[in-house]
This record gives structure tokens, C-alpha cells and sequence, in this order.
């Protein structure tokens, strides 16, 4: 019984379009279908070409096989065969099967003989019922059966073998056949069939010549799924940054996809670079001329190519800056994300108006003057006539906002003027400047996105839609949104901003959907999607292009970019989120204040609020939260718990003020309760922060003075607090230690490198070695074994340590702490350093100088060290002992383990005190004799009772191969020093009673 | 002893059951073989020399040793052979050395030999990989690292016919997942 016969018994053809199935048989052979089911058929189909004598593959390296091979050739493909039955085919994915766009990617010799082929397959029934999808189905569901009486042998985990198998197992009854089969259908291997970690180490291959750009590993990401998971192993275990914004963007890539943090190996803090933009006196201004396609990858490669080449000629422009953590932290804050006050729309506006020669004043633009920027306007509209309409309900749109009521104080009454500005710019580029001038590098021209454009306007024009107006650029439409809302303190409208800026986006989206009869359609689609996206992480660019520029800096950020400073929350989430962490490096990592933000209730996620606040509202913002209910699944970076104050984009001050509002609201409670009920005619019922201030705006068509706003915060958090008489928040501030204590619970990490920062402190240091000393012993008694350093070839033996770079750290120049080396080097260093640090009175009791006057307590000494030792160690003689300490006890902090990441929030509301607590650990110094360099043993007698051993080489040496050796040495010679000044004064003053001579 | 091992013959036996005899100096290329050839021969031989040394000795110089390969094609097989046969003498970097390993360029008689179809260059990267034999799969990676090296997506897709598994959306998370990793 074969299967061939079995197939052919159930003959449908399905169609006459052979040529068409041919085709998707082909494409399935050298697509790369997993299924066995496909390359069954493509089996069948080259049998029957093999027995018309056509060869269909000339590639097929094993053609020339001779027949007298059959057997041998047989049994190992049967033994494979097993594996069918692990892997079952289903049938029915066949059909889902593109049967297109492949053709034209394979390779031209083997299309064209396969078309001859399929020609004379035409006459061939049999081959007909193979491709009939039915049949398939039964064939795949036979030929496990079948492989299933042939013994089982070896598993192979190719997938390709195993077609080859069921190819065989399927026309067993054909001996000739099946030997044919096996040559032939022996798998197309493709890139795809190589084991994850090949394509791994080709992929290391290639990054590693690219000079730390991981633009190329981006571009791998995307090429398919097998790609995906093996690239992204290679961009995470390493990977670099050389941007706070970068930094702070990773940082919230990790936390929303925290198995990806678990890739991390190596993190390298150590080569942030600040925002600033240098540019040569020779080149000009970044941008120059609008018309270029990519102006802002060119003036990267610009900027880039000139901090490569020479310093010298490099100047740093004030007024333009790359983006730093601040504007990410920001992105949600409209005033903050606004494009209109990017640097780089601000900088670009100014060289327009230098290229036209309108103005001849500088190009500052900070302070614009009015009647430039009027100047501004009518020299881009004579450039692009065809937005002269927008212009001009843009302008209509603006003096309405001009009212000069309470603008915020960051900004002066003639804001309005920048915003026209770059209206006036930025409408023209749309597309590419959406937001922030993020991408230029879609393969659009300009004279397509102008076209697009007037359409645009054209479809605006006739939508006589409640919206005034909806413009699709980001920047325009904020400035709708602006024009509408009567102009208030800033941080109060913010959320309102954001939110009337992205409904105004959604409804323009549909406004276009709704006309995409155009020819543009398809292309404005794709860019509502595009821009909505944008709009909701503000700084994500177009879909199009692969790359996405740096951004720049906010206008109102640009004093800070010198910075490159790192809030401790960020190295904290790191820390917490990649728990593998081999390779760390802080160096030259200057921190900037954080705070932990301890909430007394748990806040409830901004959706809920603002879906429930919609249903009260306006019906355009309950559209609106239908419409980015789909964008939430996309990105759901709203949804991250704010655990540290830099997660939020609130300041200090803000929390501060709940906190004090919240206990002022306590005091009224008890006195005036009818404030209270005047609020909440209102409806306030807010939890969130965030959810407060939006609703402000929802219900409020009406303005609100400064005095109101600070009464409806009030009356919204005592609404939902009544019970609570604890403030809502506590912000506890974070420092180095915090860092030291996440570094703590890293239990696989090797290297540490914290170079040159200032945020180490000694008793952070002390803290931080003594608790990984005790963690190490408590965890298992046995790892200590590893940390006694005996060793019979008197040689330092280095094995399973961990090592610390603390170089040029702290706030004093030469602690003896600040150096690098092994793990024990540093526990010796900090005991040496307890010891340098008494007082000439517990230094004397330490080391017995008043009893080692008596010479009949000497002899006991030594021979009570002797006895000592010889339980320790045997092998120092009593001579060699140079000096011996009696036992002494160093406290530390001892920090209780941390909680894990995932348990944050519990984690907020456990005080920082309560994860530490004081701990001794008891030490004993002996110094030895060595004739070999200084080294150092630490001998553990039990968890908290340690022996330090050092074998102080008996002259002075200057070569050291691990640096904290010298240190050891040097404070090792300075406490015998001191003992010897001790002792000799002890002896003076003590000569006239005993005539005793110290020997030592 | 040593002797006897280097004039000793292997014979592999490939997937279709071709034979391929080899010097056991050059089996030994492949790790896989080398330990399998320590473990079970010379064991066997160690155990048979304390019965009667003379004997063994000379058998085991004189014996071939048979060797199935079965995953790896007779086409495969020759070409690793081949490879193995050139680099009889060569010396390659040291295994455990990451660094110069990667980084070092490909051999330029590698390079020739590797211009070979894909699938072929996949099989004998498979292979390496089975046989544990590392320069040469350190060879292949390089030169499909360099077929992908400085191409765009869409470019590498066509060079390797590879689908696009990714709908938009896919697409668009793992560029918003991935974005820190742009440059500057």
C-alpha cells in the first residue's frame, strides 16, 4: 500500500490554473514554510519530473549518486523519519499560504526549468491530485502512520530532514523512487534553518565592525522572526547609549518588556555624551535649505563626522541641542513636547528667515519680534501658495488666543508669536517634521508631500466639522487646541493640550479616511496612522523610514543639555529590570535628583479615569478615547507604575503641593465642610494626579483663576481620602546608596566599574562590600572557599571573584577605597582603612603594646599566636608574624535583600529605613613575613568572624599587578609604622621600670 | 602511539553512506570526531594494550576506523574534507579567544571555497557546527556576515529569500521597543 496510490484515489482537481499551483509549490520550496505539508507536494512534483527524465534542480549537490547506494542511502533517512511523528503537520494551514510576491526572489536557471517542468506536469494526473490541498491532508495524515512502523532511531532536529523523510516513507513502495527522493528533496536549506546560535554568532560577526552603531542591528530586527529573536539577543546583552534620552528611552523599553531586560550583560553608562551640538566654523547651520530630503540626517552625519574629525574647529551652537532624558521624561507635557518649541523647528525657522533675507536682525530665537515674524509668514506663504489657506485660518485662529489673561510665567505675552511662526514652517513640511523633526528619511519628495498637502486642505475646507479646522501636523493642530482653550497657567492646561491635540488628530484621521477615494488617500492613511502614533509617544517617528533621528531639545530644556547627567531612577529601574547583569559600568555617571514616590493608596491607571471622565463629557473626547483605546494596546507607556519621581512627568513641587493641599483640606474638613460640597457640584473624583487636572478641563469651559484650580485639586483629593489622614505621597530622596543596594541583590554580576563619580561615598563603599561579603557566605557556606586564598604554589589564585573598578571615586582624592581590584582586595582595603583610622589609645589595645611590655606576657603572646596560627595556618612560623591584631569589630549597615522589581509596589510603601540595620562583623589583622609580593588572604572562621592575613612583602616593591595590592601595601606599612612609633613611645616612657629592648 | 594516530585511517561515512578515508590527523579537525575517536578507540585500544601490547599496537595503527557521519550529506562531507585536507597544517586562533576569533578576516582560500551556493554554505556551516569543527563555522558565519553586512533590510530579504513574517503592527512595536538603539 503506498500513499502515492491512496492520493491519487481521491483525484480533485481543484482548478484549471495549473501554472498557479506550480507556482505556489515552488514558492513553498523556497519560501520558508515549516510545513512538511508543502514540500510534500513539492516532493511529489519533482518525482514525476525525474521520471520524465527532467532534472528540476541542477543545485542539488547529491545528483550524481549511483544507485548500487539505495540501501545505505535509505536507512538513515527512515531513521529520521521518526521525527515526523514529534512533528505533525496540520493541513489546513496550507491554505492560508500567500501564493505570491516570492516568485520573483528566487533565483532566474531554476525558475525557468521549473516552468518547463510544470508544462509537462500538466499531462500528469497523478501530480494534479497532489496539489489538490484534500488530498495533501490525507497524505500528511498517512505518512506518520507509515514512518511509524519503521524503527525509531536517532531524533534530528532539522525540519528539513524530516521532509525529506516524509517524502520517502510516503512512496516507500518505489524503491527507485525513493532513492531518487533522496537526493532531491533533500531540503532547500535556507538561512532560516540555521540554529538560532549560528545566526547569533553571524550577527556578532557583523556587529562587531560596526564601531558601536547598532543601526545595523536595527535593521536586522525587522527582516523576519528568526532574525528578530536572534538580534535581539546581540542588541540587548550589550547595549550602548551615548544619549540620556537614548538612555531614558531604554529604560522604558525595559520595563515594559522585561524579558528583554533579561538579555541585558553588559551595561555601559560610561559613555553618555551631553546634548550639545557642535558644529564647525566652516560648515554651516544644519539645516539650510527645507528643500533637502534629509536635512537632519545630514547634519547628523554633519554634526558627527566633525566631533570625529577635529576639535578644533568645532564650536558649540546655543541654540540648538540634542534631546536628553528631561524631554523624554516630558514627551506627555505639552509645552515640553510641543514641536513648535523643538530647537531644532526654532533653529530651522531662523535660517529661513536668514536665506530669504527678510530680516536682517540675528537669529536668535528666543526672543522673536513680532513684526518679523509677520515677515516670516508672508515669505513662506509666497513660497508654498498653496497652504496660503491654512495660513490664513490659522491666523484667524490665533489672535483669539492672544488674550493676555494669566499666561504662565516661563513664557511672555507675545508667545503667540513663535507658535505662528513655525506654523508658518512647519505646516509646509508636514509630514517629515511632524513632530519634533523626527524622521526626514521617508523616500517622499517634497513636491509630493506639497500636493498631498493641498489635498489635505482642500478635504479640511470642505469638512465643516465642529473642530475648527483639523490640520494634520502635529504642531498646527496644537496650536487649534491652543486657539480654543482660553490660555491659563500653562501646567494646569497641559493635559488638556494634549488631549484636545489628540482628538483634533483622530478626527483628522477620520476625515480622511472617510474621503480616500483621492489618489492620495492611501498615502494620507498612512500618515494619520503614522502621525496619531506619533502623537501618543510624541517623539516615534514615521513608519516609513528605518531609522529615526536623535531629537532635539526643548527650547525651555536647552539648559540643560551641557548635562548628561542620569536620575537615579533610571539606574535604579536598570538595575532591577536586568537581572543578569554581568558587566557594569558607572563611570563618569553624574546623578541627578531623584525621588521615590511612597503613595499612601494605589493609584488607579490614568484609562480608567479618563474613559470614565469621558462618559461625563464632551461626545468629541468620547470619540476620541475610542479612537486611542487601540493606540493604548500599542503603546502602553502610560501604564507603567510611577515608582520614582523622573517615571512621572510631574516635579517636585507638584507632589509637594497635593501633599500640603491634602493636609490644608484636612484642617478645612473639620472647619468649613461647606467648601466642600461647593466643589463637588463638580463631579471631581479623582485619585490620579494626572486625572485631576484633565477633568479641570473637561468640565471646564469656564476659565479657572489660580485660586479655584487650587481649590478643586483640593476638594479632588479629599473625596477620595476621607479616611486617609496620611499624606497621599511621601517622596523619599534617593541617593548612592540606593544604587549600591540594587548592585547588592545582582547576584551574577562580575564587573563593576564606577570610575570617577563622585556619588561614592566611603561608608556607601564600606556598606556596599560588607554586604556582598555577608551575602556570599550566607548563601551558601561553601563559596567561601573561593574567597581563602591559599594556595600551594604561592601564587595569588583569582577565581569566581567579582571586580571593582572604583577608581578616582569619592569626594577626597586618595581614598584608600578608590582603586581597582578583586573583590577580597577591597574588603582587606576598607578593614585596613578601620584601622588607619583609630586613635593612637585603641590602636595601642589592638595590638596588645601595653601587655607586650611585660616580657613574660610577650612570651605568652607568641606563643599563644603560634597556637593560634597553627589552628589557622601551620605554616607560618612565629618569626614571620610580623604583627597581630587582637579581634575588633567593624559595624556596618547591613542591608535586609531588596525587593525584586515586580513587586514594586509593596515595595514602595516599606520604608528605606527599615532595609537596614546595623551588623558587626569581626575582624583580626596578621601581618606576615613574605619574601614574594604583598598579598592577601581573608580566612573565614564563621559567617561574621574573618582573619585578614597580609603577606607583607619584606621590601618595597613598586610593581604591583593588581593596583589595590599597593594600597594594601602601603596601609599595611602604615599601620606597622605606627604601631612600631607606639610601641617605641610606650618604651621610652616605660625605660626607667623594665630594661626591656623590643627586638621586633 | 602517536605515530600509529597520525598514519591511522578514518573512514567517514556519510549521510548517503558514502565513504570518505581520511588521516585521523585530519578527522581530528572536527572536535566532535577528535573526542568521539579519544573516548571510544583509544580507550578501547588502552584497555586491549594492558592485555597484550604488542598486538593491539599494531592493529590499531593498521585499522581503520569506520565512522558514521549521518547528518551530514555526501556532498557536505567532501567539502569538509577538502577543507580539512588544506588546513592540515594551519594554525587557527585560539578557540576560547572571543575577540580575535571574530574579528579576524576570512582566510582568503576560506573565502574561495565558501563561494559555493546558500544552501550549500548553510549545510557546511551545519555541518561545521555538528562536527565542532570552529573555523570553519567561524569561516561560513563570516561570509554570511558579510552577505549581510551594509544591506537594507529589504536587500537582505531578497539575497536570502527570506519572508517577511512581521504584519505592520509587529513592525511598528518593534521599532517603538527598539528605539533607543538608534543612533545619535
Amino acid at each position: 500500500m503506498s500513499t502515492a496510490n491512496l492520493s491519487s484515489s481521491s483525484i480533485t482537481i481543484v482548478g484549471n490554473n495549473y501554472h498557479r499551483y506550480g507556482t505556489s509549490v515552488f514558492e513553498q520550496l523556497y519560501s520558508e514554510s515549516q510545513q512538511s505539508n508543502s514540500r510534500l507536494h513539492a516532493s511529489f512534483l519533482l518525482d514525476t519530473d525525474d521520471e520524465e527524465g527532467h532534472i528540476a534542480r541542477t543545485a542539488s549537490p547529491a545528483v550524481s549518486l549511483t544507485s548500487t547506494d539505495t540501501v545505505m542511502r535509505h536507512s538513515p533517512a527512515l531513521d529520521s523519519s521518526s521525527s515526523l511523528l514529534i512533528k505533525p503537520v496540520s493541513p489546513v494551514k496550507l491554505k492560508k499560504q500567500k501564493y505570491s510576491s516570492l516568485i520573483s526572489t528566487s533565483s532566474k536557471v531554476i525558475k525557468k526549468k521549473l516552468k518547463a517542468d510544470l508544462s509537462s506536469i500538466h499531462l500528469d494526473s497523478d501530480s494534479f491530485s497532489l496539489f489538490s490541498s484534500k488530498s495533501s491532508a490525507s497524505l500528511t495524515a498517512q505518512s506518520p502512520v507509515q514512518s511509524s512502523t519503521k524503527p525509531l532511531s536517532t531524533s534530528i532536529s532539522n525540519p528539513s530532514e524530516i521532509v525529506s523523510c516524509s517524502g520517502t516513507s510516503a512512496v516507500v513502495s518505489h524503491p527507485k523512487l525513493t532513492f531518487r527522493k533522496l537526493q532531491r528533496d533533500d531540503p532547500f536549506k535556507t538561512i532560516n534553518d540555521l540554529p538560532v546560535e549560528i545566526l547569533v554568532n553571524v550577527i556578532q560577526m557583523i556587529d562587531r565592525h560596526n564601531n558601536g552603531s547598532q543601526k545595523v542591528l536595527l535593521a536586522l530586527l525587522s527582516i523576519n522572526k528568526n532574525f528578530y529573536t536572534s538580534t535581539k539577543l546581540v542588541l540587548y546583552q550589550y547595549p550602548k547609549f551615548n544619549s540620556t534620552y537614548r538612555l531614558a528611552q531604554f529604560v522604558t523599553s525595559i520595563r515594559q518588556n522585561p524579558e528583554n531586560g533579561l538579555l541585558v550583560k553588559t551595561l555601559d553608562l560610561s559613555s553618555l555624551k551631553p546634548g550639545l551640538v557642535t558644529t564647525s566654523s566652516a560648515v554651516t547651520t544644519p539645516i539650510t535649505s527645507d528643500d533637502e530630503l534629509s536635512p537632519i540626517n545630514s547634519a547628523n552625519s554633519n554634526s558627527s563626522t566633525n566631533v570625529a574629525s577635529s576639535s578644533a574647529n568645532l564650536k558649540i551652537d546655543n541654540d540648538i541641542a540634542y534631546a536628553g532624558w528631561r524631554d523624554w521624561r516630558l514627551r506627555t507635557d505639552p509645552l515640553y513636547s510641543s514641536p513648535l518649541l523643538n530647537t531644532m523647528n526654532l533653529k530651522r525657522v531662523s535660517s529661513n528667515t536668514n536665506n530669504s533675507s527678510v530680516s536682517n536682525s540675528t537669529s536668535n530665537s528666543s526672543t522673536p519680534k513680532r513684526n518679523r515674524s509677520s515677515s516670516v509668514t508672508s515669505f513662506m506663504s509666497s513660497l508654498h501658495p498653496s497652504i496660503s489657506h491654512s495660513e490664513n485660518i490659522l491666523g484667524s485662529a490665533t489672535p483669539s488666543s492672544s488674550s493676555p489673561s494669566s499666561v504662565s510665567p516661563t513664557t511672555p505675552n507675545n508667545s503667540n508669536t513663535p507658535l505662528k511662526r513655525s506654523i508658518s514652517n512647519t505646516t509646509p513640511l508636514s509630514k517629515t517634521t511632524s513632530s519634533s523633526s523626527l524622521t526626514s528619511n521617508t523616500s517622499k519628495t517634497w513636491s509630493n508631500l506639497r500636493s498631498t498637502l493641498k489635498n489635505k486642505y482642500q478635504k479640511n475646507k470642505q469638512l465643516s466639522s465642529p473642530m475648527p479646522s483639523p490640520v494634520l501636523t502635529q504642531s498646527s493642530t496644537f496650536s487649534n487646541s491652543r486657539s480654543n482653550s482660553p490660555p491659563n497657567s500653562r501646567s494646569t492646561r497641559s493635559s488638556h493640550a494634549t488631549r484636545s491635540r489628540n482628538s483634533s488628530i483622530s478626527t483628522t484621521a477620520t476625515a480622511i479616511t472617510t474621503t480616500t477615494a483621492t489618489t492620495v488617500s492611501t498615502r494620507a492613511r498612512a500618515h494619520s496612522a503614522s502621525s496619531r502614533r506619533s502623537s501618543v509617544s510624541t517623539n516615534i517617528n514615521n513608519s516609513n523610514s528605518n531609522s529615526t533621528a536623535h531629537p532635539y531639545c526643548n527650547k525651555y530644556l536647552l539648559k540643560y543639555a551641557s548635562y548628561c547627567d542620569i536620575p537615579v531612577g533610571y539606574i535604579l529601574h536598570l538595575l532591577q529590570s536586568c537581572p543578569n547583569l554581568i558587566n557594569l559600568n558607572l563611570s563618569n555617571v553624574a546623578l541627578a535628583n531623584d525621588f521615590r514616590i511612597v503613595s499612601k493608596r494605589n493609584i488607579k491607571p490614568t484609562n480608567d479615569a479618563m474613559t470614565k471622565d469621558s462618559q461625563s463629557s464632551l461626545p468629541t473626547l468620547r470619540e476620541f478615547e475610542q479612537s486611542t483605546s487601540t493606540l493604548k494596546k500599542l503603546n502602553n507607556l502610560r501604564n507603567l507604575d510611577v515608582i520614582y519621581l523622573t517615571d512621572s512627568s510631574k516635579d517636585y513641587d507638584y507632589y509637594e503641593k497635593i501633599n500640603t493641599s491634602y493636609m490644608n483640606k484636612h484642617k478645612n474638613l473639620l472647619t468649613t465642610p461647606t467648601t466642600m460640597r461647593r466643589n463637588s457640584n463638580a463631579s471631581l473624583e479623582q485619585t490620579s494626579p494626572e486625572r485631576w487636572i484633565k477633568s479641570t478641563h473637561v468640565s471646564s469651559s469656564f476659565t479657572i483663576s489660580p485660586v479655584n484650580k487650587r481649590s478643586i485639586s483640593t476638594s479632588a483629593i479629599m473625596t477620595s481620602n476621607t479616611q486617609n489622614v496620611t499624606p497621599p505621597y511621601i517622596l523619599e530622596k534617593l541617593t548612592g546608596n540606593d544604587i549600591f543596594n540594587s548592585i547588592n541583590s545582582l547576584n551574577s554580576l562580575q564587573n563593576i566599574h564606577i570610575e570617577s563619580t563622585v556619588w561614592c561615598r566611603s561608608l556607601i563603599i564600606k556598606n556596599f562590600i560588607f554586604n556582598q561579603l555577608l551575602n556570599l557566605t550566607s548563601n551558601s557556606s561553601s563559596v567561601l572557599e573561593n574567597y581563602s586564598y591559599l594556595d600551594n604554589n604561592d601564587n595569588l589564585s583569582i577565581t569566581n571573584d567579582k571586580y571593582f573598578n572604583f577608581k578616582k571615586s569619592g569626594l577626597n582624592r586618595h581614598l584608600n577605597w578608590a582603586t581597582k581590584g578583586h573583590f577580597i582586595d577591597f574588603i582587606a582595603l576598607i578593614v585596613l582603612d578601620e584601622l588607619e583610622n583609630l586613635d593612637d589609645l585603641d590602636l595601642e589595645d589592638l595590638f596588645s603594646i601595653k601587655r607586650a611590655r611585660d616580657p613574660l606576657n610577650h612570651l605568652q603572646l607568641l606563643k599563644y599566636l603560634q597556637k593560634k596560627n597553627s589552628k589557622h595556618n601551620s605554616k607560618y612560623r612565629s618569626t614571620d608574624i610580623i604583627e597581630s591584631s587582637e579581634k575588633f569589630n567593624i559595624s556596618f549597615d547591613r542591608q535586609i535583600a531588596l525587593p525584586t522589581s515586580s513587586t514594586s509596589n509593596e515595595s514602595n510603601n516599606c520604608n528605606s529605613d527599615s532595609n537596614s540595620e546595623k551588623q558587626t562583623i569581626e575582624f583580626q589583622l596578621i601581618v606576615v613575613n613574605s619574601s614574594h609580593r604583598t598579598r592577601i588572604e581573608i580566612k573565614k572562621i564563621d559567617n561574621l568572624k574573618y582573619v585578614l592575613i597580609v603577606k607583607l612583602c619584606n621590601r618595597q616593591r613598586r610593581d604591583f599587578e593588581i593596583s589595590a595590592h599597593r594600597k594594601i601595601d602601603r596601609s599595611t606599612r602604615r599601620i606597622l609604622s605606627r604601631i612600631k612609633e607606639l610601641m617605641s613611645d610606650d618604651l621610652r616612657r616605660n625605660l626607667g621600670g623594665n630594661n626591656y629592648l623590643m627586638t621586633i | 602511539m602517536s605515530d600509529a594516530k597520525k598514519t591511522q585511517q578514518v573512514v567517514l561515512v556519510s549521510g548517503e553512506g558514502e565513504q570518505f578515508s581520511v588521516d585521523r590527523a585530519i578527522a581530528e579537525r572536527s572536535i566532535l570526531l577528535k573526542n568521539y575517536l579519544n573516548d571510544m578507540h583509544d580507550h578501547a585500544a588502552s584497555d586491549s594494550d594492558s592485555d597484550s601490547d604488542s598486538e593491539s599496537n599494531h592493529e590499531s595503527s593498521t585499522e581503520t576506523i569506520t565512522m558514521p557521519v549521518p547528518n551530514v550529506r555526501s556532498s557536505v562531507l567532501g567539502k569538509i574534507v577538502e577543507w580539512a585536507e588544506h588546513h592540515r597544517g594551519s594554525t587557527f586562533p585560539d578557540e576560547d579567544d572571543d575577540d580575535s576569533r571574530k574579528s579576524a578576516p576570512v582566510d582568503a582560500w576560506d573565502r574561495e571555497f565558501l563561494k559555493v551556493d546558500q544552501e550549500m554554505l548553510y549545510e557546511i556551516i551545519l555541518a561545521a557546527n555538528y562536527l565542532n569543527i570552529k573555523p570553519l563555522l567561524d569561516a561560513g558565519c563570516k561570509v554570511v556576515a558579510e552577505m549581510i553586512r551594509g544591506r537594507s533590510p529589504e536587500e537582505i530579504r531578497r539575497t536570502f529569500n527570506i519572508v517577511n513574517d512581521f504584519t505592520p503592527e509587529e513592525e511598528a512595536a518593534i521599532r517603538r521597543e527598539n528605539e533607543w538603539a538608534e543612533d545619535r
